[in-house]
């Protein structure tokens, strides 16, 4: 788990219907630690703990940025939207870093679909002040193209080009042709929808690009299998647990009374990342592990992996 | 007073007390956490100046700085990655050393004051021209350490960037941009029992901001103080040790330890790899009975492969027999 | 780590590995180009290639070229015009192989885009920290050389830099 601290609200701002721009500053006498690109800060909101992309640069960053999605099964938004005003305190978690550029490339080819934006300009924006190149498609809605303006000033610097979408049939054409046209070392960056996601993965490979070329930020998981019920043990505890269909590893640890850091709850954060001693068998489903990790079989996102007569060091 | 010199009682003994035997472990710890030893202590801050040599060993970095450039290689993409290290290591050398060393901040703009060197300079981060050096040369003229910067792809790491001027008979030239495996092929053990991939897997997993440290020894390549002992000038010290061996000058050999932090940089995530360099001679350490007795029991047990890499391997007897003298006797 | 004695090989030396026969092309790619270096081996190597490139459904397009020695500049050149997503397929000597591989891999190609067969081992690239210079040495691991750059006699060490594309000399006389 990272660091918490207190940060204080300046400004609250509407950038779209549905998505608030919330600006932060350190309380007096502390400094912003810098990030890379691609960050996440972990709010407090209310009783929920949610992760939102820094949109800055991260250099030396005098404030955080985040925008905000409201959406209508997720209390932590709501709370957000509702609750933070100029003035106002909140609880922060982070900067953690899951998307990060990778430092040697030659280009970046950068995509994002609706609110996924945000951890896009966060790399545009580094680039930028890096001088750097990089080529954006930006897939939106008509009347929620969050930071469109701010993008697209970015994208004014030498170097850099913009494609604009609004259909998802546009985007497919997008990929297409962009991907097969992007120099040699360029890596490519998609933070969007599943449906993007798959695209991004199907066209790149298609256009010969390797896999560790293609770098994903996901904000939804798929609907996982409910599993087979399985045995698991806590080392140093005589109890012998039982995970039950459709019911993860996590949920029956804390129903043991367990505490076990977490927040995604879908194989994407990675903060329920939990020792193995032993097992018969291991399904990894998570998004965060490598697959030479899942092989070696040494840790478990408990949110999502299953598998047979699990032994997990707390 | 005292009885043990100030480099003894600074000195990072590598051995955990009652340790009897070594292998190759990922032996990190959190950084800045004191350990007291027989002779005193060490650990407190990410840098540890030394003591009253701290000026000497500066000026002894700076010379061999400004006569062999190659010692500093940064690869394309790694720019914003010194910087990051630069700010890193000024924030902390002014917190844990308040009376010597200032940092003035405002926004981008810098002030760094070092009373024990006269190091007086302000500067703009991110832009070079406003620096008399770039920043990793600026910063490995401030500090002791060797500084080293790994980067993450595809899940290894690579030595992409670093200035080195107390390398134990490696070249900074030639492993730049060389990956943890490639660079550890042919240390013994390590590599073999998967430790170079644990050790791979404790860093990518490092917080940003996060640091940790570790402890290295071996034998020192040459007779007395200098520490250079790089590959590049292999022939300038070469001859040191067959010759100690052949006076049997045992007490001049040193133990040499490295003190190794690693510390993931925030806007880069790239994992510094900072060397502190320590020698002790055998003539001191045989004065100190708990490190005495634990070095030669440690020696006695050391398997083949590991002594000769550590250096003991042609007279590991002779030291062991060495260490078990009075210390008088020596007159 | 305990009292781990068991055997352990200490001569995991960090050398190119390379293949008895030319690899098949990795068809995950989306175009090629094909380099052989030196003699005609190295070109009948890329010529059957690229027949067999030539054969599969995908039909990718493909760049084949011949130059006598490595050269930088050339291979940049190339690079240049290539997209993301092709595959460097390089044949030929040791030494022109392996700093084509060099050249490719700080052009930004990744070892896993590059398939590489050596024709012949009569060279290999040597770096010498004395002097920082990269010879063409004719000699093999172990042996004794002189740099062409400052010309110490130097021993090759079993050590390989992929960055580099060169191994190690150093002057031990």
């Amino acid at each position: 788990m990272t660091d918490q601290r207190r940060l204080r609200v300046t400004e609250v701002r509407s950038l779209c219907p549905e998505i608030r721009q919330i600006t932060l500053e350190p309380l007096e006498g502390t400094a912003l630690m810098g990030f890379q690109p691609g960050s996440h800060l972990i709010l407090h909101a209310g009783e929920h703990r949610n992760a939102y992309s820094l949109t800055g640069d991260g250099i030396m960053p005098s404030r955080y940025t985040v925008s905000v999605l409201k959406r209508n099964d997720d209390g932590g938004s709501a709370w957000l939207h509702q609750h933070l005003a100029p003035g106002s305190e909140i609880t922060a978690e982070g900067p953690v870093s899951m998307f990060a550029p990778v430092h040697n490339q030659q280009h970046a080819l950068l995509v994002a679909g609706g609110i996924g934006i945000t951890p896009v300009l966060s790399h545009a924006s580094a680039l930028a002040a890096l001088q750097k190149s990089a080529e954006v498609i930006y897939a939106y809605k008509p009347h929620r193209a969050a930071h469109v303006d701010q993008l697209r000033e970015i994208c004014h610097s030498a170097g850099f080009r913009l494609t604009e979408v609004t259909s998802a049939g546009n985007c497919r054409k997008a990929l297409r042709d962009r991907m097969s046209d992007q120099p040699v070392g360029s890596h490519a960056y998609v933070c969007g929808p599943m449906s993007m996601l798959e695209s991004f993965l199907e066209i790149g490979a298609a256009a010969g690009w390797p896999e560790y070329r293609l770098h994903l930020e996901r904000f939804e998981a798929p609907e996982l299998d409910p599993g087979e019920e399985f045995a698991l043990r806590v080392s140093g505890s005589p109890e012998d647990l039982r995970v039950p269909v459709g019911v993860s590893i996590l949920e029956t640890l804390e129903s043991a009374g367990y505490s076990v850091p977490n927040m995604c709850r879908q194989g994407v954060c990675g903060q329920c990342q939990i020792s193995v001693r032993s097992a018969g068998s291991l399904e990894h489903r998570d998004y965060v592990l490598t697959e030479e990790e899942k092989a070696a079989g040494g840790s478990l996102m408990v949110c999502v992996s299953r598998g047979t007569d699990v032994e997990v060091a707390l | 007073m005292t009885k043990f010199s100030e480099r003894a009682q600074g000195f990072p003994w590598p051995f955990a007390e009652g340790e009897t035997d070594f292998r190759y472990s990922v032996n990190v710890e959190p950084a800045r956490v004191r350990r007291t030893t027989a002779t005193g202590g060490w650990g407190e801050h990410l840098v540890d100046l030394g003591g009253s040599d701290y000026t000497q060993l500066m000026q002894q970095r700076r010379e061999v700085i400004a006569a062999h450039p190659e010692r500093r290689r940064v690869l394309p993409g790694m720019e914003m990655a010194c910087w990051d290290l630069l700010l890193y290591y000024l924030r902390d050398m002014a917190a844990a050393y308040p009376e010597s060393m200032h940092l003035g901040e405002e926004g981008k703009n810098f002030h760094w004051r070092n009373d024990l060197l006269g190091t007086d300079q302000a500067f703009t981060f991110g832009q070079e021209e406003s620096l008399p050096t770039d920043p990793l040369t600026f910063l490995a003229s401030e500090i002791p350490d060797d500084l080293v910067l790994l980067t993450e792809r595809d899940g290894e790491l690579f030595f992409d960037a670093g200035l080195v001027t107390f390398a134990a008979s490696w070249s900074v030239s030639f492993n730049v941009g060389m990956s943890m495996t490639e660079i550890h092929g042919p240390v013994p053990r390590m590599t073999a029992e998967g430790m170079t991939r644990r050790a791979e897997i404790f860093m990518r997993q490092l917080q940003p901001g996060q640091a940790y440290r570790r402890l290295n020894w071996s034998t020192s390549k040459h007779r007395g103080e200098r520490l250079d002992t790089s590959l590049e000038t292999y022939r300038e010290w070469e001859s040191e040790i067959p010759q100690l061996v052949e006076e049997e000058d045992w007490g001049s050999l040193q133990l040499r330890n490295e003190l190794q932090h690693f510390v993931r940089l925030p806007m880069t995530g790239t994992v510094a790899f900072a060397i502190r360099t320590y020698i002790l001679p055998l003539a001191e350490i045989r004065e100190i009975p708990e490190w005495r007795d634990q070095l030669a029991s440690i020696l006695r047990e050391l398997p083949e492969d590991l002594a000769t890499y550590k250096g003991f391997g042609d007279f590991r007897e002779e030291i062991v027999d060495y260490l078990a003298q009075p210390a008088d006797s020596m007159g | 780590m305990g009292n781990v004695r068991e055997a352990v090989d200490s001569g995991t030396w960090s050398l190119p590995q390379w293949a008895d026969q030319p690899p098949d092309p990795d068809l995950t790619g989306a175009s090629f180009l094909l380099i052989s270096y030196g003699d005609s081996e190295a070109e009948a190597v890329v010529q059957q290639w690229e027949a067999g490139l030539r054969r599969t459904d995908l039909d990718p397009p493909v760049l084949r070229f011949h130059a006598s020695a490595f050269d930088r500049d050339q291979l940049a050149d190339k690079l240049a015009e290539a997209r993301c997503g092709v595959r460097l397929m390089i044949a030929g000597g040791q030494y022109d192989v392996l700093q084509a591989m060099a050249t490719a891999r700080a052009l930004g190609l990744e070892t896993g885009e590059i398939t590489r067969y050596a024709t012949a081992y009569e060279d290999l690239p040597l770096f010498c920290p004395h002097c920082q210079t990269t010879s063409r040495a004719y000699a093999e691991v172990f042996d004794w050389t002189d740099c062409t750059g400052c010309h110490r006699v130097l021993t090759i060490k079993p050590h390989y830099s992929s960055q580099r594309g060169s191994f190690l000399g150093v002057d031990t006389r």
